[in-house]
């Protein structure tokens, strides 16, 4: 009964690595770019939410578009900051400058806000109930269902929509689209959005779920779904759901077993580096796009 | 400005040209915090546990790391790129946990007692890793890093030992981290688990990448400045890292390469023989 519970909340607390993970791998699979500002998108987007709850006292169901809106925003600002302005021969400086726009995030917040999680007003919790002895609580719950949902738009969205058809031209072959008439400067703006606004429906959700947030979560959950989406196989979106359901599962369970329960935080880290020794390309990656790093 | 600006800057500097050995041969780390840990904790344990000198303990401090970085060398053959970097990250966030419940060395409460860096050994270790730097890039083992990095199968078809090369290169850069934490465990008195995580390897990566990846002075030089610069301005100090993240940023729209590349080195070296030796036709026609 103990497992059952656990692994129910290790695929809730999988789901948030997931959706994470999936804004990793957008940003990757269709520009072949890794934004390693994505867990501070995360972290700002938490903290757009709870300023919302608290100053407007905005009620939850329209605090998650708000906070999805300023963390698209911040998507775009990352492209037009971290990414245009860079030549392309230098493969490396993008992602460096990521890195830099996601410390000059944490720090603005630690500087303004302070270093200390913030509390989120326990009026927007939702209550916990429970099926068969087994306790589900209803921000887990309300968190997997937007998730899945989420997953299953996104994917209807690359499948089926015009948009959706150009990023994955996008991902085959940029030049190529660009010749077919794809507009490649619209569809890098909106690969950024949407993936900082899984981002930031995350941050919030998170927020809710913990009851905190803390300018530092970027580089707790930010970075373990980054170990995630390489896990999953780079740029591969439905390993990027896989593996977090998995690995939220796999940390769940480990709570639970003697001896173990203090490694938690080194067992995604540690499955990474076991993946990565044994398929150098993730679980489900196929392409070598790892080269020009 | 006091010594101790003088002394972290020195740590940075050995830390920074740690990581370009490592850059030098195409693989990025940002888990080089984990070998800063490393040599931090062996150090600390060998001069307040079991009563050993400061020099013995660096020395300790330097094999205990470069061990580490050759174990950690060969399976980091096997992935390049992002992959490496991401996994190199994952290996400092498991030492990091490691040392989180290693009861031996504290644990989460770390350990603390150490004493002895002064500013000369610092100086006197930053002086040796450049001269070792020098000799390494000057020597056959420092081009074929070179040779690994433009192409790695061109060099293998050379008859370069890629295994060889590569993790000759993480084990030589691990080690010299090591150094680096200790001297700064034996400066600051105290370490926890904290101190060399994420962050930390983030602030190295900054180093070299603002002084320039091309050359070990660039790194060295990126080192210096970014300990310096702030100090320079008063009330730097908690916006540090914003005005850390600006620079890097401005930095990769306006001069990818950094500070110094080595157009800026020939560039140096051309100017001072220019003015140095007087023109003959021959020099003339060579220019």
């Amino acid at each position: 009964m103990l497992l059952l519970q656990q692994l129910i909340n290790g695929l809730m607390q999988g789901s948030i690595y997931a959706l994470v993970a999936i804004g990793y791998s957008l940003v990757f699979g269709v520009l072949n770019l890794l934004n390693m500002a994505h867990g501070e998108v995360f972290m700002i987007a938490g903290f757009v939410g709870l300023l919302l709850i608290l100053a407007l006292d905005l009620p939850i169901y329209l605090a998650i578009p708000a906070a999805m809106a300023a963390a698209a925003l911040l998507g775009v600002i990352i492209e037009l900051l971290c990414f245009r302005p860079i030549k392309k021969e230098f493969h490396l400086a993008p992602v460096v400058s990521t890195i830099a726009f996601g410390t000059v995030l944490v720090s603005l917040t630690v500087n303004f806000i302070g270093s200390e999680p913030q509390v989120f007003p326990a009026h927007v919790n939702i209550g916990d109930f429970s099926v068969g002895g087994i306790l589900i609580s209803g921000t887990e719950l309300l968190m997997f269902a937007i998730a899945i949902t989420l997953m299953v738009l996104l994917t209807f969205m690359l499948e089926k929509t015009k948009t959706g058809r150009a990023m994955r031209a996008m991902a085959e072959n940029e030049k190529a689209a660009q010749i077919l008439g794809v507009n490649v400067k619209r569809i890098i703006i909106t690969t950024f959005a949407i993936s900082a606004a899984l981002a930031g429906i995350a941050g919030i959700l998170v927020g809710l779920r913990f009851g905190v947030i803390s300018p530092f979560v970027g580089a707790t959950i930010g970075l373990k779904a980054l170990a995630v989406m390489v896990i999953g196989g780079l740029g591969n979106i439905y390993g990027a759901m896989v593996a977090g359901l998995l690995l939220g599962m796999l940390e769940a369970a480990t709570v639970v077993i003697p001896g173990l329960s203090p490694y938690v935080d080194a067992v995604i880290w540690g499955f990474l580096v076991f993946v990565l020794l044994f398929k150098p390309n993730g679980l489900l990656g196929t392409r070598v796009q790892a080269e020009r790093v | 400005m006091t010594e101790s600006v003088f002394i972290f800057a020195g740590i940075n500097i050995i830390l920074a040209i740690s990581l370009y050995i490592t850059l030098s041969t195409g693989q990025i780390s940002l888990g080089h915090g984990a070998f800063m840990a490393i040599g931090a904790y062996m150090a600390s344990v060998m001069t307040v546990k079991w009563g050993f000198n400061l020099p013995l303990a660096i020395v300790a401090a330097a094999i205990m790391a470069g061990i580490v970085g050759v174990a950690v060398g060969f399976p980091a053959l096997r992935v390049k790129g992002i992959y490496l970097a991401i996994g190199t990250l994952g290996l400092g966030e498991v030492v990091q946990v490691f040392f989180h419940n290693f009861k031996y060395t504290g644990g989460a409460s770390g350990i603390s007692g150490m004493s002895g860096t002064t500013l000369y050994l610092v100086w006197f270790m930053v002086a040796l890793t450049i001269l070792f730097a020098w000799q390494l890039t000057h020597s056959r083992i420092g081009w074929a890093f070179k040779a690994v990095h433009e192409d790695e199968v061109a060099a293998q078809s050379m008859g370069l030992n890629i295994t060889y090369l590569k993790v000759t290169a993480f084990g030589v850069s691990a080690a010299i981290a090591g150094i680096a934490g200790a001297l700064y465990s034996h400066y600051i008195f105290f370490i926890d688990p904290h101190a060399f995580g994420y962050h930390t390897s983030l602030l190295i990566l900054f180093y070299v990448i603002f002084g320039g990846a091309q050359t070990f002075w660039g790194a060295a030089l990126g080192a210096l400045v970014l300990t310096l610069l702030p100090e320079l301005i008063r009330g730097m100090q908690e916006w540090r890292l914003t005005f850390y993240g600006i620079l890097i940023m401005a930095m990769m729209v306006l001069r990818p390469q950094g500070l110094i590349s080595h157009d800026t080195i020939n560039w140096i070296k051309d100017f001072f023989s220019k003015k140095s030796l007087p023109k003959t036709k021959a020099t003339e026609e060579a220019g």
